[in-house]
């Protein structure tokens, strides 16, 4: 199957800065991609590559099989962007703003950009200026969606969503994938990532450190991170080479130890002693990183 | 009317023209206006003094300051229409481009399938039409002058006069838009513009009346206005592609720069 998305080794150098270094993406027709990784990773500098509105230093790409920069024009025809940070013009009413860009298209379904006002609930009657941060998110949103785009590329789209509205908006991502269209989508949020792709790509330091289908990614964030407080001192012995343990300190009276997968013999090696508290904590997107995916962008199978 | 680029940059400028024509026509209408009353005063000519005075250089160096020809190139054409024509021009060439940019709302325009090139053109014409249009009001407003009071003034010598106001507005607004395509810095796309707009009135204004400077002012924008003296000439075709020509090549050099460099992010 021909990818929709295809890089290979795009490098983008900002002077000494490596915001994005060998990146070789492959996104499939049809699947809701996630692009993750904490701030400043090179998620925004990725995307806006396959925009053409920055150039890669090195290395190259294609969107629908054509070059991104030679024929970006074709390829922007069948694309809807929302840029991370972007801003439209004060001054024209949403309704408006959606005409003129849906005008630049040559046309959309107008049944269909009422269906997904009333499900995000925007208000195009009022100014852009007038409009509350999320309300100007869910616009962007509008002009990215509703032309029914082969391929839709969303830079952190909810940022600025409340809950309900992201849910609905999760839904109207699905019914994308349903009609065969793509999604590819960035975000430094583990959870959001989880609900909707069924891919994963981990940018960290501008390099794509590992592809993971989702499923893999859910085993790997099911990482607790436990905190055992003894009643008296205990020995660190008892707990080394516990299976699925990592990154184990022994402070005192305290043991804390990282465990992927069922933390059935931590709990049984906790339970000769006698225990005053238990604390877990989720895997945080940086205790995962640290976990599985080693600075020179190698997986490490610690699972 | 929200079509394309161009449209949609057009009503934008419905309001700002609106008003600024409103200005412009009553300025024109009521100079034609005071017109006949320094026309009964010849010693303005000997108060004035001879061809090389500064207060000559401050009028717009005009030969005969009584005549309707001398009158209005002093009052419209030497200093308040150009400075005006080029203020809107650069206003609308940095915010349209780099102001745009700077702004965010030029990523998502062009995630739309519009050339970056086509983008500026349109942007460009409609900046054209914009200024065309306020020449128009100019005209308009000197003709609503003429027919209220009498003013022995050839009719096509003062459109073409205006038509080299347009042209000079114009060839700002490339300036502009060629230091923001070049650089994507409202900062510096307003000051070069600024800059050149000033050192151009200096050079043409004061530079004649300055011993072994009378050359500076061919190097000035201004000059290929107003230096053929329109109002009496009528539009100076050799001075006139001495503005379109720069004009020309800014635009192409705008397009073909923002064509290659990294949208500012
Ligand atoms: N125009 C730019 N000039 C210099 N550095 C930049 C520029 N754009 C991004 N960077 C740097 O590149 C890195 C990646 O940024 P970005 O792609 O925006 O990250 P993300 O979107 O993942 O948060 C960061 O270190 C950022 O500071
Ligand atoms: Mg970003």
């Amino acid at each position: 199957m021909e990818s929709v998305i295809h890089t290979e080794k795009i490098t983008k150098l900002f002077g000494d800065i490596e915001a994005v270094v060998d990146v070789d993406l492959d996104v499939l027709p049809g699947e809701i991609f996630g692009y993750l990784g904490p701030n400043g990773a090179g998620k925004s500098t990725t995307i806006r590559m396959l925009l053409d509105h920055i150039r890669p230093t090195r290395g190259a790409g294609t969107v629908f099989g054509l070059d991104i920069r030679r024929d970006s024009v074709e390829i922007r025809r069948n694309i809807g962007y929302l840029p991370g940070e972007f801003a439209l013009y004060d001054h024209m009413k949403g309704r408006a703003m959606l005409q003129y860009f849906a005008n630049l298209r040559g046309g959309v379904d107008w049944q269909y950009v009422d269906e997904l006002t009333t499900r995000l609930d925007v208000d195009l009657d009022r100014r852009y200026s007038q409009l509350s941060r999320g309300n100007k998110q869910k616009v962007g949103l509008l002009q990215a969606l509703m032309h029914r785009p082969k391929l839709v590329i969303l830079d952190e789209p909810t940022s600025g969503l409340d809950p309900l509205i992201q849910h609905e908006f999760y839904e109207i991502l699905d019914e994308v994938k349903d009609e065969g269209r793509t999604v590819f989508f960035s975000s430094h949020v583990l959870p959001e990532v989880q609900r909707v792709s069924d891919r994963v790509g981990i940018i960290r330091k501008g390099r794509l450190v590992a592809v993971e289908d989702v499923d893999t990614l859910i085993d790997r964030a099911a990482l607790h991170r436990f905190e055992i407080e003894f009643a008296y001192e205990v020995s660190s012995a008892e707990f080394e080479h516990l299976s699925g343990a990592s990154d184990l300190v022994v402070d005192g009276r305290t043991v804390t130890v990282s465990i992927a997968g069922s933390p059935d013999a931590l709990i049984k090696a906790a339970a000769r002693h006698e225990i005053m508290r238990i604390v877990t904590h989720e895997a945080s997107l940086d205790d995962i990183f640290l976990t599985f995916y080693s600075e020179d962008g190698e997986v490490s199978d610690a699972a | 009317m929200l079509r394309n680029v161009y449209f949609k940059s057009l009503l934008d400028l419905r309001r700002p023209v609106v008003w600024w024509s409103l200005g412009l026509f009553l300025y024109a209408f009521v100079i034609v206006l005071i017109y006949p009353s320094f026309q009964d005063i010849p010693e303005l000519n000997d108060i004035l003094g001879d061809e090389d005075s500064l207060f000559r250089a401050f009028t717009g160096n005009v030969e005969d300051f009584a005549s309707p020809e001398g009158f209005l190139t002093a009052e419209m054409l030497s200093f308040t229409f150009p400075l005006l024509f080029i203020v809107f021009n650069l206003w609308l060439g940095t915010s349209w481009l780099a102001g745009e940019e700077r702004r965010g709302s030029l990523e998502v325009l062009l995630s739309h399938p519009v050339r970056r090139s086509t983008m500026l053109l349109q942007k460009f014409t409609a900046m054209v039409s914009g200024t065309a249009a306020l020449a128009v009001v100019v005209f308009v407003g000197t003709l609503a002058g003429i027919a209220v009071v009498n003013v022995d003034i050839s009719l096509l010598n003062v459109m073409q006069a205006y038509i080299g106001l347009t042209l000079l507005g114009v060839t700002f607004g490339a300036l502009t838009l060629f230091v923001g395509a070049w650089t994507g810095k409202p900062s510096a796309s307003v000051g070069v513009c600024g800059a050149v707009g000033i050192v151009g009135y200096v050079a043409n204004t004061f530079g004649p009346i300055i011993e072994g400077l009378e050359w500076v002012r061919y190097l000035s924008p201004i000059y290929y206005f107003i230096g053929g003296d329109p109002m009496v000439n009528g539009l100076n075709l050799a001075h006139s592609g001495m503005l379109i020509g720069p004009c020309v090549v800014l635009v192409a050099a705008a397009c073909y720069l923002f064509e290659r460099r990294d949208l500012a992010v």
